[in-house]
């Protein structure tokens, strides 16, 4: 498979293929992160669609010591906070938009403890301040690293770290620190 | 294997990054704590739980592949050598704008670097470190040449006991005048009131605070010109204006106006008179920028007979 480096300089080559390629790839991982902050399909094709057109406009701005996907992220989660910011969308779950996500096979039981679960996660998703709601997101919604994460928002491992661990334990109410045993 | 250790190795074991047997110690510990064991399984429900509400890999969505492919600008990049130096530049325009910054202070700071090392009156460090003995003859190289008159500028420290020599001169040196600002005062060496043999003068310049001394000669001594300081006064606390004449026979008393910058030791002609019987015996600040010559001329060649009249000029 091509190096992400390698369809960088080939469309700065001005081969423009390339970043059909790149596309290709990035897209579905774009569009679940985009989908997972705002929870509206429509806008975040939108958004996944402009941060494309961005990445390709501002290519010869990537520096190749960074993984490109973090850098594809970054410009991904701007461009959804200034989405977020400028309609004034305050972050609400559609319920019928979420039913599509699970599978129709499901059995009534298993649906309610389903909606449970999900209101359970809703509510707690919308206490969150956007920092947070975004690592909780690149987390177990892109399973990335906490290096990666740190790279993406700008700040250190660590605190990445500490603030993953923290968001865990205020929703499950669990201190790891005092609860559990020693 | 302990509580302590399985909580440590908690993370690593739910994300399966475990060695095989710390993975079955910590299996083994669960099936002897129910502590341990609920921790576990309540994590585990936990990132099933979020895993599960983000999970969106069911869901359809519309590719943005072709919109997106036909919106961008395709001939943006290519090999063309200036579009790569283009794209080059404006993705290090930050260093560049830096370094174009740093190279503009320092080709202004040049000229104001280069007055404050090399001018007397330009900086304290260079007074402080010089005594004025050390400054004595360091005759400064002439710095500015009035290509019309041929005048040639000397700058440079005397000592103490030197410049004391001149200034007692009394005879043979003019009366001092003081600067705007009461931090210099300067005189002429060679053109007293009561000397009677003329040729080429000094001024003689004191930072009274400092208590340095220097000289300053403007000559022209090419044959047939002849020229010397006759008469000064205070433009401002960084300039003075210098009357330089003919600097032998008596019969002339004064000259064209020049000024004279300390900082720059830049020489400007600033008032030439009519014709060679015409000369500027003295003269006077007015208001700002205004001041008061004293002419003096004479009739014809011989020079016999003059009339003296005033005449007000501007300099700014």
């Amino acid at each position: 498979m091509d190096s992400d480096n390698m369809l960088v300089d080939q469309v700065l080559e001005g081969n423009v293929d390339s970043f059909n390629i790149i596309i290709n790839k990035y897209e579905n991982l774009i569009f679940k992160f985009v989908y997972n902050m705002i929870r509206d399909r429509e806008a975040a094709e939108d958004l996944t669609q402009e941060t494309f057109i961005t990445v390709y406009d501002k290519l010869y701005l990537y520096k190749k010591e960074y993984k490109f996907i973090n850098w594809v992220y970054q410009i991904a989660k701007n461009k959804t906070v200034d989405y977020v910011r400028k309609y004034r969308k305050v972050y609400e779950v559609n319920i019928e938009d979420s039913n599509d996500i699970i599978s129709k096979d499901i059995s009534p039981d298993d649906y309610t403890i389903y909606r449970e679960t999900k209101d359970k996660i809703e509510k707690f998703i919308n206490s969150l301040e956007d920092t947070d709601r975004q690592i909780i997101i690149l987390k177990y919604s892109q399973g990335l690293t906490f290096l990666d994460i740190s790279r993406i928002m700008n700040m250190s491992e660590s605190t990445v770290k500490r603030k993953f661990y923290k968001i865990r334990e205020d929703f499950s109410g669990i201190n790891s620190e005092k609860e559990r045993c020693n | 294997m302990d509580c302590k250790v399985f909580n440590n190795r908690l993370e690593d074991f739910q994300m399966g990054k475990l060695p095989k047997d710390m993975e079955t110690a910590c299996e083994k510990h669960m099936e002897k704590c129910t502590i341990c064991k609920g921790l576990y399984v309540l994590e585990q429900d936990m990132n099933a739980s979020f895993s599960m509400y983000f999970d969106t890999d069911q869901m359809e969505h519309h590719t943005v592949r072709n919109e997106v492919m036909g919106k961008i600008d395709r001939k943006r990049y290519g090999k063309n050598p200036a579009k790569k130096v283009k794209y080059s530049i404006l993705a290090d325009k930050k260093r560049y704008m830096t370094a174009a910054a740093v190279l503009l202070f320092i080709i202004f700071s040049i000229p104001f670097i280069k007055s404050v090392i090399s001018l007397p009156f330009g900086s304290a460090k260079t007074s402080a470190s010089k005594s004025a003995q050390d400054m004595a003859n360091t005759e400064s190289a002439p710095a500015v040449k009035d290509e019309e008159q041929g005048i040639k500028i000397k700058y440079y420290a005397v000592s103490k006991a030197e410049a004391l020599k001149m200034i007692n001169e009394e005879y043979n040196v003019t009366k001092a005048v003081i600067s705007p600002d009461n931090k210099k005062r300067a005189m002429i060496y060679g053109k007293g009131s009561e000397m009677i043999e003329e040729g080429y003068s000094k001024i003689v310049l004191q930072d009274i605070n400092k208590n340095q001394y220097y000289v300053i000669e403007m000559n022209d001594e090419s044959e047939g010109n002849q020229l010397t300081v006759k008469g000064i006064t205070w433009r401002n606390n960084d300039n003075i204006l210098a009357i330089i004449g003919s600097a032998y026979g008596m019969a002339t008393r004064g000259g064209n106006v020049y000024n004279f910058n300390l900082n720059t030791r830049e020489l400007s002609l600033v008032y030439k008179t009519k014709d060679d019987k015409t000369e500027v015996t003295n003269i006077k600040k007015g208001d700002e920028f205004h001041y008061i010559l004293n002419i003096n001329e004479y009739a014809d060649d011989s020079l016999m007979d003059s009339k003296q009249y005033q005449e007000n000029i501007t300099i700014k």
